[in-house]
């Protein structure tokens, strides 16, 4: 190869990275241990367990006066809830105790065979309900705030339909509740996950799931990468390339690998609802969706709201969140549109910051 | 090693000649899919032929580069040469992104390929018609696959064929236009009838492969009174509607002396 005369293939790979870039990344990748990559570092107490179920309670910053009253952050059966605490500088739950929230989060544990029977019912009225209630005693209150991430919300929107009793202020992030939102996307590229799972007959999942007990992590990671084709493609090359050069970025991006790679299987009698009730027959915005034998209406939602979403979610298309509007029966509903995609509600810093100000303000103004 | 490693030196220049023999060596192939000339799909050998050439390009690639740079004796799961190899599979290119299921679900169905107490067995299930139809249905889906692939390739040529060869526009810029007609193409052919279609044949026929595993091993279970996997999920139905009744009979009770807070809107656990 003469070397005054580069190739063009020279400049894509100025661009790309280049081999001693590449090298020198990987030395670095090779010296990163576990320890270095740790996520859900925030302190906290365990509260309350039961079966596989935990429920903690973060501990409050030394010098910061705990101004709320106690917030239950809820995540989904799907992924884990370390995404709200991936790291000390990106960390929604770092964010809310430096204002002085009272937090607590669920833990749904890793659910085995041993679980597939496990319904949406049993998550909320059972698992969910105690730890509400767990909580109420120990806080000496009668009403909680609850903060539902993605399926989450969702089953944070059922409990609190069924028991609005005891629920203060309903937080909802990124959560589907018309499952069918999606047909009023016009970004093609989103809702793929809606489009994927009303092509497949109601057989295909219920054999999908009887086949492995639950709903395997596997198969739900696997529908995530291919929503974003060229992402997934470019991931380990262009992308990674791109990071090894700087440890911060490596870190972070291992951090988010490392949250990624957990995904924990989806109890099979839950996914069955979650895939052919909601996603297929979309029963919780017609009012059929039923919880313990009594239909979900969503009209008894008549606590405050606040409904945050993201404009370019791929995953749960904005119109799915933003149809709750129409639905909830309260006069009090507070919209948050954040820039970015699904993930990036939790994840990038500047939607955290102003996630976490306009949570915080929200909910101060509905403290009594 | 430079500080600048974009200067000339032994390692870039490997790497590059690495790089062209590695685009080289596909060139047949990409070559043949932006023609349309897809192999007959009815031959699923023919069309693995082409794929098992551009791999066997790539692993030679991958021992090179492994050996520039001083990772070839280092294990298997060393993160750098993991990472290397992931960069040099050529399935990330020719699938990623749109084949993940098929694989996630081959390697559930499959299991693992070590010799076991079921060999015997499993060579068996690998003579039935069920797993020659998940073969077919897989490489069916693999073509439909690669026609979105054929399509990105005709249309990168129509968009920047004459810039490519007036040698116009930079290296990086033409990347970016291929990364950006790929994205488009395989979101456009994920939501088309014929690639759901496929998949979910994909999907159909890697379970009823699953089921005839399970039956083939419940029933050597049997003969051998070992418990069954059906017998385990009866027993754990079992449980989990005892585990309910003990639970809502110890909440009535408790909400009877006072001891939790009474629930007014659930009918279960209460």
């Amino acid at each position: 190869m003469e070397r005054n005369k580069a190739p063009d293939l020279r400049s894509v790979l100025e661009n790309l990275g280049t081999a001693a870039d590449f090298l020198e990344g990987a030395g670095r990748l090779a010296g990163i241990a576990d320890k270095d990559v740790e996520v859900a570092t925030t302190p906290k107490e365990l509260v309350f367990r039961q079966e596989k179920v935990s429920l903690y309670r973060y501990r409050p910053i030394e010098g910061v006066e705990v101004r709320t009253g106690p917030v239950l952050i809820v995540y989904g059966l799907i992924g884990r809830y370390t995404m709200i605490d991936l790291q000390e500088d990106r960390s929604l739950v770092r964010n809310l105790l430096l204002r002085g929230v009272d937090l607590y989060v669920v833990d749904w544990g890793n659910p085995t065979r041993a679980d597939q029977n496990l319904t949406l019912d049993d998550y909320v009225n059972w698992y969910l309900a105690d730890c509400v209630d767990q909580i109420l005693d120990r806080a000496g209150r009668e009403e909680i705030s609850i903060l539902g991430i993605c399926e989450g919300g969702v089953l944070s929107t059922l409990y609190a339909a069924q028991n609005g009793e005891r629920v203060k202020n309903l937080i909802l992030t990124i959560t589907p509740i018309d499952f069918h939102g999606d047909l009023r996307d016009t970004d093609g590229s989103h809702g793929f996950l809606n489009v994927w799972t009303r092509s497949l007959d109601d057989s295909d999942i219920r054999k999908l799931v009887d086949t492995f007990g639950n709903l395997p992590g596997e198969i739900t990671a696997s529908i995530f990468q291919m929503m974003t084709p060229v992402k997934t493609l470019t991931k380990y090359n262009r992308d990674l390339l791109a990071v090894t050069a700087n440890e911060e970025s490596l870190l972070n991006f291992l951090r988010m690998e490392k949250w990624l790679a957990d995904r924990p299987d989806h109890p099979g009698a839950g996914a069955l609802q979650w895939l052919i009730e909601l996603y297929k027959e979309n029963r919780l915005i017609k009012g059929t969706f039923e919880l313990s034998g009594k239909p979900v209406c969503l009209e008894a939602l008549t606590m405050p709201i606040l409904n945050v979403y993201a404009e370019h979610d791929h995953i749960i298309p904005s119109p799915c969140s933003t149809r709750l509007k129409e639905l909830a029966g309260t006069d009090d509903y507070t919209e948050l549109a954040l820039p970015g995609g699904h993930v990036g509600v939790y994840v990038s810093r500047k939607c955290q910051g102003i996630l976490s100000s306009t949570l915080f303000e929200w909910l101060i103004e509905r403290q009594k | 090693m430079s500080d600048k490693p974009t200067a000339s030196n032994p390692l870039m220049d490997a790497w590059l000649a690495g790089q062209k023999a590695f685009l080289d060596a596909q060139a047949p192939f990409w070559q043949e899919l932006s023609q349309g000339s897809l192999p007959d799909t009815s031959d699923p050998d023919q069309f693995s032929i082409l794929f098992r050439r551009v791999n066997e390009q790539c692993r030679s690639l991958f021992d090179a580069m492994a050996a520039i740079g001083g990772l070839e004796d280092e294990p298997e799961e060393n993160v750098a040469r993991q990472t290397l190899r992931r960069m040099l599979d050529p399935m990330q290119f020719s699938y990623a992104g749109v084949d993940e299921v098929n694989q996630v679900l081959l390697n559930l169905v499959e299991g693992t390929d070590v010799p076991d107490l079921m060999e015997l067995e499993r060579q068996r299930l690998k003579a039935t018609r069920e797993w020659a139809v998940l073969k077919r249905e897989g490489t069916e889906y693999r073509a439909v696959t690669a026609m979105a692939w054929a399509r990105v390739y005709r249309r990168f040529l129509e968009e920047v064929g004459e810039d490519l060869a007036s040698g116009t526009g930079s290296p990086y810029q033409h990347f970016e236009t291929w990364l950006r007609i790929a994205n488009d193409e395989l979101i456009r052919m994920q939501r088309s009838e014929e690639y759901l279609d496929a998949q979910r044949r994909v999907l159909r026929a890697g379970l009823n492969y699953r089921e005839r595993e399970r039956k083939l091993i419940e029933d050597w279970c049997e003969t051998r009174s070992i418990p069954t996997r059906s017998e385990i999920d009866d027993l754990h139905g079992i449980v989990y509607g005892l585990r309910k009744e003990v639970r809502a009979l110890k909440r009535q009770v408790a909400e009877r002396h006072g001891t939790v807070r009474k629930r007014v809107n659930t009918a279960n656990g209460t």
